[in-house]
């Protein structure tokens, strides 16, 4: 048996929230054992899964209690209020997912800590902050900086060149291609 | 309406994506207990000698669980990370890939060594005047074994009580004859196999 029990119960059945809104919920942890916590740690972050590598957001944390003893049989209760993100909303893909997690781990002392995890959906709500304009806006899509501005009709007279020299080459062979090449630089 | 990920399976995830480090090391099925004795021996090496696939990350992390002051590196391919100089027992995972002069280097100090690797480094290793012990990743690997695993993985993704997709001995024993001791390759074709389900059902 588990030192203690732990359950995450969402305010919404659903467990359904739009970006920007605030997502409660409770908390509920049953002592077993005899333990000694060093806190409860409430802990709020998107994480994706699926066949890529596990990447994910910041993680905001929350202190539900600071440490100390606890007896079998206790029963705590918190609950939590918390700011959903705007993005990103929850993707259920075929190789890539991103989920919404609220996760409450207890501190033991030199032993595995106990925790629950509970995911919940996140749908477009409020626009992310640095989303400035307005949705039908035309965006006017300009190269990015560092890209080559070479006319593309001079890289065709380039290429056209280069595979023209090639054909020599390969036609008449190396000795005709220097002969070639002392000719147009004599001639430059 | 967006559900919850694998609801309808009554699961969480599906169960063969790429885990984390911490949930690959608590679904761990690895016998430690014959490297863990030898690891009591000063400048002791243990080995985990096996193919791509064949689980030698999933033993080095299961082993360094036992560990609490454990230094783990992995040697990407074509790459040369620095070699942790503190922490014991260094965990290598891709041996093979040492230069030389890191394989010298680290075989002949006093640290500890759990090796994940291609390679046999025994000869090098008794020459360097270490206890060694080998272990072959897939060497429990057999028709059974496969479907433990793979269903220990579905287990490790339960969302709540209940039933949840079992994987058969059948096709266990498809996957074995067809992948032998490559474990990940299983968990790929797994993986799809999951992707594809829409009712909880034996597999």
């Amino acid at each position: 048996m588990s030192k203690c029990d732990l359950q995450i119960k969402f305010d919404r059945e659903d467990r359904t929230y739009a970006g920007g809104e605030t997502v409660t919920g409770r908390v509920y942890i049953r002592i077993n054992n005899s333990m000694k916590s060093n806190g409860v740690t409430l802990t709020h972050q998107w994480r994706t899964h699926g066949r890529g590598n596990v990447s994910g957001g910041t993680k905001e944390t929350v202190e539900l209690e600071d440490a100390r003893s606890y007896s079998p049989g206790e029963e705590l209760e918190f609950s939590f209020s918390l700011r959903s993100p705007t993005y990103p909303v929850t993707y259920h893909g075929t190789m890539l997912n991103v989920d919404h997690y609220v996760s409450v781990e207890v501190n033991v002392p030199w032993a595995f800590d106990p925790k629950a995890e509970e995911d919940y959906v996140l749908v477009p709500g409020e626009p992310p902050a640095h989303f400035v304009g307005s949705r039908n806006e035309i965006i006017a899509l300009t190269p990015a900086a560092g890209k080559s501005s070479t006319p593309p009709n001079i890289i065709l007279a380039i290429l056209s060149m280069m595979f023209s020299l090639a054909f020599f080459l390969l036609i008449k062979g190396p000795a005709d291609f220097a002969k070639m090449c002392w000719l147009v630089a004599w001639a430059k | 309406m967006t559900a919850l990920s694998f609801s309808y399976l009554n699961l969480r995830r599906n169960p063969f994506g790429e885990l984390t480090v911490a949930e690959r090391t608590a679904g761990a099925i690895v016998d430690c207990d014959a490297a863990l004795r030898h690891l009591a021996l000063p400048r002791s090496v243990v080995q985990v000698i096996g193919e791509k696939g064949f689980g030698k990350t999933t033993h080095l992390l299961a082993l360094a669980t036992h560990f609490a002051n454990n230094a783990y590196v992995h040697l990407p391919e074509g790459q040369r990370p620095a070699i942790p100089q503190l922490g014991e027992p260094l965990l290598i995972d891709e041996a093979q890939r040492l230069t030389r002069r890191q394989r010298w280097q680290t075989f002949r100090t006093d640290r500890k060594l759990i090796l994940g690797t291609h390679q046999n480094f025994e000869n090098a290793l008794r020459r360097a005047g270490r206890p060694i012990f080998t272990v072959a990743a897939n060497q429990f690997t057999d028709e059974l074994r496969v479907q433990t695993l793979l269903n220990a993985r579905v287990q490790a993704a339960r969302r709540a009580d209940g039933h949840i997709p079992a994987i058969t001995i059948s096709t266990a024993s498809k996957l074995f004859a067809q992948f032998g001791s490559d474990i990940r390759s299983m968990e790929h074709a797994m993986y799809d196999t999951f992707q594809q389900l829409r009712n909880i059902q034996d597999v």
